[in-house]
């Protein structure tokens, strides 16, 4: 049983009379345990994609079934449920919140999955452990630099341990060597099992997965196996 | 959960200190504002809840019915009491008491060593019913017997303490205490001081067996003809009973006990929740409240809370777009929509939390504010209003749903994918603009309606106060000989003889009260000619010769009064004059007036007065001489600076020579036009408030405004940067950025204009003489509101207007 099955996927905006097409036509499955990335030219539809996968946006057409659930049909509080359980986000801009510290924006998906206080303690630990940022965990967002910022970013997503993990241009505002920082990062969690999606432009980093789909004028256009 | 929304609000705080102090700064405001007057409020409409069973207690009162008026008066005649204790059934108990305005008391100690203790208040002779109905807490004595006979009395305790040393006060039972040097009466017990909010607050309680002979002697306190507000009846009926039964058996009881010629009298039950806001019968120990006020007070107090919650509202959603990226990351977190206005609103209560305890230390102060409409003995005192905290906690709650309900549902209802879109700073600048327009409309809409009706009020006072009242006023002193009414001494006469020889007096008349004044003497004046009737009632000023020359009242026709003993002749208004049908003044001259048996002839016609605030029509007047009831000196000075001295010195003379003639008494004198400034008190109270009200909501208001003027400025930066490139010059520019929000305060002010017109008008019609509403008031006030706002966007619009595009267009 495939994690994610879109069928038929089709999403467009309505500006004045003309319809301007974002995605079309999109069938995929992909299973759990791959690492998939979406390449293709600004404007293919790459980030709506992961948006409609990630449940914080909807197609106009066709049908989502997530571990043969159908998304779209079920109710939002239930689909709420879906996200907080199985998904986590990585952004290009990382998105920390301003005003909390590193601790607390690791702490704050926690928060909301109700996790006791002892448990998420020791996770937050954990992680700040393995990302070298237990001397930095009382800093603010603006103190620290891009790539240390981003970290903190992947530290957060997987924190709940998400089954599901989305990257939109995860290295797009970093330089090389800290990108390759936050690649090797997805790369062991792909090994440790987790599923990743992610958004990138870059030809190196898509190596680092296992499956390649290329959007093109919102179709798919190519869609490859790659052995690691 | 909770502590994660905590730091996340106070840092956020921390970080917009200017938006964050404006919004607590107006909460502030507001929550201050309504604490106090939730605490005058409370007290005033709590009079007399201590009483048990306060719902079937009520008060005796009198109401007569003159031919063209209606007097209603607090009390009874004296032998209603007995006559409705014996014959009217259904009363489960009752107590008569009379009030006295003020005694002299004097204290002899075992050694002959005497003490007199002068013009003491609240002073009683009560029945024993009395501590029956009010319970009073007894320290010592037996409420069973302590007023059931002859010469005794019960003290309050501080009035006790006054009297006597005692640390244990219960000691100053079997005590003598003399009244006005010829009561006599022995303690027979002390009561707690009734420390509730109450018109029963009395300290010395005679037992009114006491007084008995000389009230049937002096008071016709046998009489059922006659009245005195003094003279108090109260009863508490067995449950069930119908008041108006009573008020039936009560018709019966005068119809049994009235004569013929008795002016046709009305005995009702008046509740005794009624007494402290019914100002048509007398209150008893405390002043009348005000209805009207309180709700005028209300309202205030809900406009200042509205508006700062409108502040909060208008700068939360403003700056949305900066809370947007939070919003969407926590969605994406796993935040829910219910979570996510969970969290707005509870910064919004921790806003308003930290905007109470503020506002409860500034409290103090704005009872200074109010200071006019803050009844005796309220204090902002915690420990003694333990409520103070409930309301607050309730104000919280309310301001936090208030002012956090709305943005908490905009900004939850962001959606994630639009905000954390990677270029998303400028999305939703206009979502909620016409909510936000709204707003500040009704915020300004407010404040234009205060400041209106802020220069109506006082250009009503000014006008009143200017007005010509058809007398002088100026440089004239009043004050009044003691006089005793069972025992004229006359010796005013040879004050009056002493005070002419003062130089500095320019004037002197001894006579009544002054052409204006408080009190009022009517009396029903009959005049009888061609077989016509007119019957009214026509209020009646003593007069000297020199009255009208002091005071610059002008003859039309006939001659001045002359010094008289008994009622010989009658010197009327021209009102009267008209009123009796003579449109020449000189016509009536010599025409007569009925007055019981006698006809009094009218020697002269002077010109109207008013002698009342303006708010009074004048009407009918007639003076006549009656000089043992002359005990007012009204004394007009020359002017300062001359020969004669200072107006110091001369009032220094007048009091020497009064001392010589009454060394027991005070000298206490005023100066006319003061007094007559003080019959304005309630509108000065007035003007006072809406001073404030109109200050504060304009203070509100503009803060809001410079919160979203900066907002928006700083937002248009880049617009900014670029249209100064293209050549816009400063003056175009800050046109630019100011004309959006005052259009608003245009269009408020075409909205409020024609209100406080209506309302205006409403409240001017109270006034017999009153100003009018000229168009330039409203133009003025319009303009003003605009003038200050346009300072308040000054500040900021001039500031971005000035910045160097090349930094504000520098690329990142």
């Amino acid at each position: 049983m495939p994690m994610i099955q879109l069928s038929n996927i089709e999403r467009y905006y309505t500006t004045g009379l003309q319809k301007t097409w974002v995605l079309r036509q999109i069938n995929l499955n992909i299973n759990a345990g791959e690492f998939v990335t979406i390449m293709g030219p600004s404007g293919a539809g790459k980030s709506t994609l992961l948006n409609i996968i990630g449940m914080l946006d909807q197609p106009n057409n066709g049908e989502f079934l997530f571990l043969d659930e159908p998304v779209f049909q079920m109710k939002e509080r239930h689909r709420n449920e879906l996200h907080k359980q199985y998904m986590g986000f990585v952004f290009q801009a990382y998105h920390l919140i301003d005003d909390l510290t590193v601790y607390e924006n690791i702490e704050t998906p926690l928060l909301y999955r109700k996790i006791k206080k002892n448990e998420r303690q020791s996770i937050i630990a954990e992680l700040l452990d393995r990302f070298n940022m237990v001397a930095k965990k009382d800093l603010f967002p603006s103190q620290l630099s891009g790539g240390q910022q981003q970290i903190v970013g992947v530290a957060r997503a997987i924190a709940a341990k998400p089954k599901l993990l989305l990257a939109d241009e995860p290295t797009g505002n970093l330089h090389s060597t800290q990108g390759e920082v936050i690649m090797d990062l997805f790369k062991q969690l792909h090994a440790e099992g987790m599923t990743i999606i992610q958004v990138t432009h870059s030809e190196k980093y898509a190596t680092y997965g296992s499956r390649i789909i290329f959007l093109e004028d919102g179709f798919v256009r190519n869609d490859e196996r790659i052995g690691s | 959960m909770f502590k994660n929304y905590l730091s996340v609000a106070l840092r956020s705080f921390m970080r917009n200190k200017v938006f964050t102090l404006i919004n607590i700064a107006g909460l502030a405001i507001g929550i201050s504002a309504s604490l106090v007057i939730f605490l005058i409020v409370q007290h005033e409409f709590s009079y007399e809840d201590f009483l048990k069973n306060k719902d079937r207690m009520y008060r005796v009162v009198t109401t007569l019915h003159f031919p063209d008026q209606e007097i209603n008066n607090g009390g009874v005649p004296g032998p209603l009491h007995t006559a409705v204790e014996e014959s009217v059934p259904g009363i489960e108990k009752s107590t008569a008491f009379w009030m006295n305005y003020q005694m002299d008391v004097n204290i002899t100690d075992g050694n002959n060593k005497s003490e007199t203790f002068k013009k003491q208040k609240d002073i009683l002779y009560a029945d024993e019913g009395f501590f029956q109905m009010i319970p009073y807490t007894w320290l010592t004595g037996d409420p069973g017997d302590a007023l059931n006979a002859p010469n005794q009395v019960v003290l309050s305790e501080s009035r006790a303490r006054v009297y006597f040393p005692y640390q244990d006060i219960t000691r100053a039972v079997g005590r003598t205490i003399t009244y006005d040097d010829s009561i006599q009466a022995v303690v027979t017990g002390i009561v707690a001081d009734l420390n509730e909010v109450s018109g029963f607050k009395f300290s010395e309680f005679i037992s009114m067996a006491t007084y008995l002979d000389d009230w049937k002697k002096y008071h016709d306190g046998d009489e059922w003809g006659s009245v005195n507000s003094t003279s108090q009846f109260f009863i508490q009926l067995e449950p069930g009973v119908d008041p108006e039964r009573i008020n039936e058996q009560l018709a019966e009881l005068r119809k049994q006990h009235s004569k013929e010629d008795d002016v046709p009298t009305e005995y009702t039950l008046q509740p005794v929740s009624d007494i402290h806001f019914n100002a048509k019968f007398d209150s008893m120990s405390s002043p009348h409240g005000h209805k009207p006020t309180l709700y005028g007070l209300l309202v205030v107090a809900a406009f200042l809370l509205l508006l700062g919650c409108i502040n909060f509202i208008n700068l939360t959603t403003a700056q949305s777009s900066q809370r947007a990226k939070e919003i969407g990351v926590r969605k994406t977190l796993g935040s829910s929509v219910g979570q996510m206005r969970l969290q707005f609103l509870s910064e919004t209560f921790i806003l308003a939390t930290l905007a109470a305890i503020i506002s409860l230390s500034i409290s103090p102060l704005i009872l200074r504010i109010f200071s006019g409409f803050i009844p005796e003995g309220l204090q902002f005192n915690l420990r003694q209003h333990p409520m103070i905290l409930v309301f607050v906690a309730g104000l919280i709650l309310v301001v936090g749903l208030l002012a956090g309900f709305y943005p908490a549902m905009v900004l939850s209802r962001l959606k994630a994918v639009l905000a954390i879109k990677n270029t998303s700073t400028e999305m939703n600048r206009n979502r909620g603009a016409w909510v936000r327009k709204g707003l500040i409309i009704s915020q300004f809409v407010i404040a234009q309606f205060f400041i209106i009706a802020t220069l109506i009020v006082g250009k009503q006072i000014r006008y009143s106060l200017n007005k010509d009242m058809g007398f002088n006023r100026e440089a004239i002193i009043n004050f009044s000989a003691p006089f005793n009414f069972y025992n004229p001494d006359n010796k005013q006469f040879v004050l009056n003889d002493r005070l002419q020889g003062i130089p500095g007096i320019r004037n002197l008349s001894l006579a009544g009260s002054p052409p204006a004044s408080k009190g009022t003497m009517s009396t029903t004046m009959e005049y009888v000619e061609d077989g016509k009737n007119m019957e009214t009632t026509v209020e009646v000023k003593y007069a000297d010769t020199s009255y009208f020359n002091l005071f610059g009242i002008r003859l039309l026709a006939g001659r001045n009064l002359q010094p008289s003993d008994t009622l010989k002749e009658y010197v009327i208004n021209a009102f009267y004059c008209h009123f009796l049908g003579y449109d020449d003044p000189h016509d009536i001259i010599g025409k007569t007036i009925k007055r019981g048996d006698k006809n009094i002839p009218i020697v002269g016609v002077v010109n109207d007065i008013n002698t009342k605030s303006v708010a009074r029509a004048i009407g009918p007047l007639a003076f006549t001489s009656l000089r043992k009831y002359h005990t007012n000196f009204h004394i007009k000075l020359l002017p300062q600076g001359d020969a004669s001295g200072s107006w110091n010195k001369t009032i220094d003379a007048i009091r020497a020579a009064y001392r010589d003639i009454y060394p027991e008494e005070e000298f206490n004198y005023s100066f006319f036009d003061d007094d007559i400034a003080a019959f304005y008190k309630k509108e000065q109270d007035i003007a006072q408030l809406l001073n404030w009200s109109a200050g504060l909501t304009i203070f509100i208001s503009c803060l809001g405004l410079l919160g979203l003027v900066l907002f928006i400025t700083t937002q248009r930066v880049k617009e900014i940067g670029v249209r100064k490139v293209l050549g816009a010059s400063i003056g175009q520019l800050v046109v630019l950025l100011s004309s959006d929000l005052m259009k608003l305060v245009l269009i408020a002010f075409l909205i409020a204009a024609p209100i406080a017109w209506l309302v205006m008008n409403e409240w001017l019609a109270n006034y017999a003489y009153r100003t009018d509403i000229g168009i330039w008031l409203f133009v003025l006030s319009g303009l003003l509101m605009f003038v200050i706002a346009l300072i308040t966007l000054s500040t900021q619009t001039i500031r971005s207007a000035l910045v160097n595009p090349a930094d504000s267009l520098r690329s990142e």
